[in-house]
């Protein structure tokens, strides 16, 4: 119980400096940000200065961290000059779409990576160990971008199994429920829709998915050739315990460890590259926003969608350290 | 031989493929354990006594290689072995248990999860509530106070001496007609040994256990074991009953370990300890592997040495062993 | 038995990298790589700015309308793929090994003092390198591209920014072990001054794990930038980038597949040459996996 708080309170330092980081990122902007953001758009210098104080930008820097800090906490991030609304808004509508998107992949990661890399850890130095192994280490050096394409290329351009883009072809969609597709559709009892919406994210989910499963796999099959050589292994064999038993309660329990902590540094990767995935398949969530908001100046909706991300993956990596203490009991002893 | 032998080891052989050559951890065992009684073997580490074992157990997994002219438990020939009838024998007729009970016993399971897999495993008492009654049985059979609490605990939440009880509790789960206990008191302070030796006395006479204690430690064997068999580079040397063999040792190896026992009853002799190390085993000489240590050795110890009787059920790999 | 004579770890590990011929042949891959990328002005048969709108979507020199004299087909634009893929090896293995060379270098030098001096100076670095390693790499690098613009300096600057953390941890953890060492515990008792024990006694002994992960981490880095410049974000015409011309390919998709599967392909050889590379020289620099 003490460990999860002192953890916990490990957390406010980090956000905090987390913040004051994206802070700095917008410091980094060449020139002036008001002008680069209106461009060429016919403004009086009224509405420059306007747009300047509503910002924040004529006051001096310390006043400006303090009070992006305090607005941050509570979510307040501005307008969206381009979307007229506050950003916070438009990442809220966008957000379900990546939320669906992350998800399916990191469970499609999970159910692929650790399977492949037991069965790779338990068959060492066999053939078949080899040909997963290889695999792993292709999945681990393909460009996900590339992947995305290749994937696009073969499924949809030629085969015409997916579709090439998009989140769901159908004009009327199910009513929003958990404001997931996947499920709504269920939910509306529409199994057409339900189709429709997982042909769609099949190929960004396993573009997404992929290269973390090849992660998944390699740390899995490491941690269990780790423990296949243990004596507990061995001493549960001399009991005379089933396989089936030994590899999936005793070695899997221990080999899932570090497995757990992986996934969390890669729920990061996952949170980056999914910037990359939306936009290949035009999937309307917040990573395609934040591309969009860069190439539009969009300044305050880049930084609040990246403290958003940071502070996801920050809360992410607390969790992933305390569901380890509690696979092993050892830690937190 | 003797018809009371339930485990029968012929010309026990394994060897491992390593990187300077083939390592032949066990050259040419034969070893028998009888009902009922304690078999004490002894050795250096790199002896072979515990591979010994394992192989017999078919626990050592390839690039090992285990061959043996006999090997058979209670009539049943244990080479070639179903993976399915291995799994019905450990555990129930023939039990292990490991030196370290810290690496042996995992550590993210409870202790009564650990031993009720067993009881699961083999089929006995259908109903959790009947294994978890069986399981608390044992913890306290084996000495462990509050059994039912301790169900719950983990591994390293319990002393070393809890630790190897647990285990044997773990191995005898069971029933078993054999324990074969590797090192069970290496691990543990000289009192706690005490205790877990006077354990497995006693288990071995409530429940007519045959035991093989494993050890290093001449000590232990003495005080605890019917029958010794002394093992060195992976050959037994010398066998036979324990008066037998530490009153009147006929290897000189046998006499070398004796000798290095430091004794409370002579403190005026200073300790003499065994020159040298134990031959590489990938590059064994032909004759007599101690002789390069050995202070009576002879031209004729370069040829290659077999049992030979030097009493009743003793025998030594020695020719200047005298035939007492 | 005869006795080997000793030879120093780093040796003995450069001797088992020299046995393993898969880890050989991928060195050669990359050395090869970098070759090409340096000799590019000379070696490419054409200008990879030279756009000949004849030649658009030309196919490679295998399939029906190829030729020999571009032999990897002509892009959307008619610039010829072969000497685009040349001078793409430039940006990308130039950022990648320089990327990796300036953070492990900055890295390993904050690490040491951390690791050896403690105190405050420990405790700030440590915070900054959580705060910053808090961060999902391409969220950062697209967030901290967007706000300071495109070009070359400034992926960089953004990724050395991220890279030297990861050296910083590597080396800040092995100081911790070998400062704890005999070794460093008898320079001090004879009084020699902490920079030289730095210099001397520990930078020789994390040396080797450092130089291991830095050979790990260039294949991400040379990834990240070619994320990045599928976005948009990395250089700008007319310098060109293999991640660049993948996103150029996006729309001929179709008609000339071999726009953006080519450089692609040239990404995935590089980057697998050097994870294989580094998994070798992991095995054989790392005493405890030699048995």
């Amino acid at each position: 119980m003490m460990r999860i708080l002192q953890r916990l309170l490990h957390l406010i330092p980090v956000l905090l400096g987390t913040t004051l980081v994206v802070f700095a990122m917008t410091a980094a902007t060449p020139g002036d940000p008001v002008q680069v953001m209106l461009g060429d758009q016919r403004v009086t210098p009224e509405q420059v200065e306007a747009l300047r104080h509503d910002m924040g930008l004529d006051l001096p820097w310390p006043e400006r961290m303090a009070s992006f800090v305090w607005r941050a906490m509570h979510g307040d991030f501005g307008l969206s000059f381009f979307h007229r609304r506050p950003v916070i808004d438009v990442i809220a509508d966008r957000l379900p779409a990546t939320i669906e998107l992350t998800l399916a992949a990191t469970l499609l990661a999970l159910l692929i990576g650790i399977p492949l890399g037991l069965f790779a850890g338990v068959r060492r130095g066999k053939l078949s160990d080899r040909i997963a192994s290889v695999s792993a280490l292709l999945g681990v050096s393909l460009p996900g971008f590339w992947l995305g394409l290749l994937l696009m290329l073969l499924f949809s351009v030629t085969l015409h199994w997916f579709p090439v883009s998009g989140r769901s072809g159908y004009s009327d969609e199910p009513p929003a429920v958990t404001h997931l597709l996947l499920i709504d559709t269920l939910l509306a009892r529409d199994p057409q829709a339900f189709l429709g919406a997982l042909r769609h994210l099949a190929l960004p989910a396993l573009t997404l998915a992929l290269p973390m499963a090849a992660v998944l796999m390699r740390v899995t099959r490491a941690a269990v050739i780790d423990v296949m050589r243990t004596d507990y292994v061995l001493f549960a064999q001399a009991k005379g315990l089933s396989r089936a038993r030994v590899l999936g309660l005793h070695v899997l329990k221990n080999a899932l460890a570090p497995t757990i902590s992986v996934t969390a540094i890669e729920i990061g990767a996952l949170l980056g590259g999914n910037m990359i995935v939306e936009s290949i398949f035009a999937w309307p969530g917040v990573g395609r926003l934040v591309v969009e908001a860069i190439f539009a100046r969009n300044y305050p909706l880049v930084q609040a969608a990246v403290l958003l991300y940071a502070v996801v993956f920050v809360v992410l990596n607390t969790l992933a350290d305390l569901l380890y203490s509690v696979l092993n009991p050892r830690i937190s002893a | 031989m003797s018809d009371t032998s339930i485990l029968r080891i012929r010309d026990l052989s394994v060897t491992f493929p390593g990187d300077a050559g083939v390592v032949h951890a066990v050259d040419g065992v034969d070893l028998d354990v009888r009902r009922g009684e304690c078999l004490g073997v002894v050795g250096e580490s790199g002896s072979g006594k515990t591979v010994t074992f394992l192989a017999t157990l078919g626990l050592l997994a390839p690039p090992a290689h285990v061959a043996a002219s006999c090997l058979s438990w209670q009539g049943t020939d244990l080479r070639g072995l179903s993976q399915a009838a291995w799994r019905a024998l450990r555990g129930r007729d023939i039990a292990l248990t490991m030196q370290d009970a810290l690496t042996a016993l995992n550590p993210a399971l409870t202790v009564g999860t650990q031993i009720i897999e067993v009881l699961a495993a083999h089929g006995d008492l259908p109903s959790t509530a009947a294994r978890r009654t069986r399981a608390a049985e044992l913890l306290r059979l084996v000495g462990i106070a509050d059994p039912v609490r301790q169900l719950g605990a983990y591994p390293h939440e319990l002393s070393g001496g809890m630790r190897q009880r647990v285990m044997i509790a773990v191995a005898l789960a069971c029933g078993p007609k054999l324990l074969i206990a590797d090192e069970p008191t290496t691990a543990l302070d000289v009192t706690v040994q005490a205790q877990v030796l006077e354990l497995l006395d006693s288990l071995r006479a409530e429940l007519e256990l045959s035991l093989v204690l494993i050890t290093h430690n001449l000590g232990v064997v003495g005080a605890h074991c019917n029958r010794i068999a002394v093992m060195y580079a992976g050959q037994v040397v010398e066998i036979g009953p324990t008066a037998r063999v530490i009153d009147r040792p006929a290897h000189p190896y046998t006499a070398a370990l004796l000798d290095c026992l430091p004794r409370l009853d002579r403190l005026d002799v200073t300790l003499r300890p065994i020159q040298g190390s134990i031959p590489n085993l990938t590059h064994l000489p032909p004759g007599c592997r101690f002789a390069a240590r050995c202070t009576s050795r002879v031209a004729a110890c370069d040829l290659p040495q077999s049992m030979r009787n030097v009493g009743v059920d003793h025998a030594a790999r020695c020719q200047l062993a005298r035939v007492a | 038995m005869s006795a080997s004579v000793a030879a120093s770890p780093t040796a003995l590990g450069l001797r088992r990298l020299c046995a393993d011929h898969v880890s050989t042949l991928c060195i050669g891959v990359v050395v090869f790589a970098g070759l090409v990328a340096l000799a590019a002005p000379w070696i490419a048969p054409h200008d990879p700015a030279d756009a000949d709108l004849m030649r658009r979507l030309q196919p490679p020199v295998w399939q029906d309308g190829g030729d020999w004299s571009y032999p990897l087909g002509c892009d959307g634009l008619g610039h010829d793929m072969l000497s685009r893929l040349i001078f793409g090896a430039r940006v990308s293995l130039g950022v990648g090994f320089g990327v990796v060379a300036a953070s492990t270098v900055i890295g390993t030098l904050l690490g040491m003092l951390a690791g050896f001096a403690r105190g405050a100076l420990d405790a700030v670095l440590s915070r900054i390198a959580d705060v910053l390693l808090g961060f999902p790499y391409l969220v950062f690098a697209i967030g901290l591209m967007g706000m300071m613009g495109p070009g070359l300096s400034n992926i960089v600057l953004t990724l050395v920014l991220k890279e030297w953390v990861v050296a910083f941890r590597v080396a800040r953890g092995e100081t911790l072990g070998a400062r704890e060492q005999d070794y460093v515990e008898a320079s001090r008792a004879l009084g020699c001054r902490p920079l030289r024990i730095l210099r001397e006694e520990i930078l020789p002994n994390i040396l080797s794990p450092v130089l291991v992960v830095a050979t790990i981490r260039t294949a991400q880095v040379i990834i990240m930038e070619a994320s990045l410049s599928f976005l948009g974000l990395g250089v700008q015409p007319p310098a060109v980038s293999w991640g660049a011309m993948v996103a150029d390919g996006r729309e001929f998709l179709a008609d000339g597949w071999w726009v953006a599967t080519l450089p692609g392909v040239a990404i995935l050889i590089v980057v697998l040459a050097i994870n294989l590379a580094s998994q070798g020289a992991r095995e054989a620099f790392d005493p405890r996996l030699h048995r």
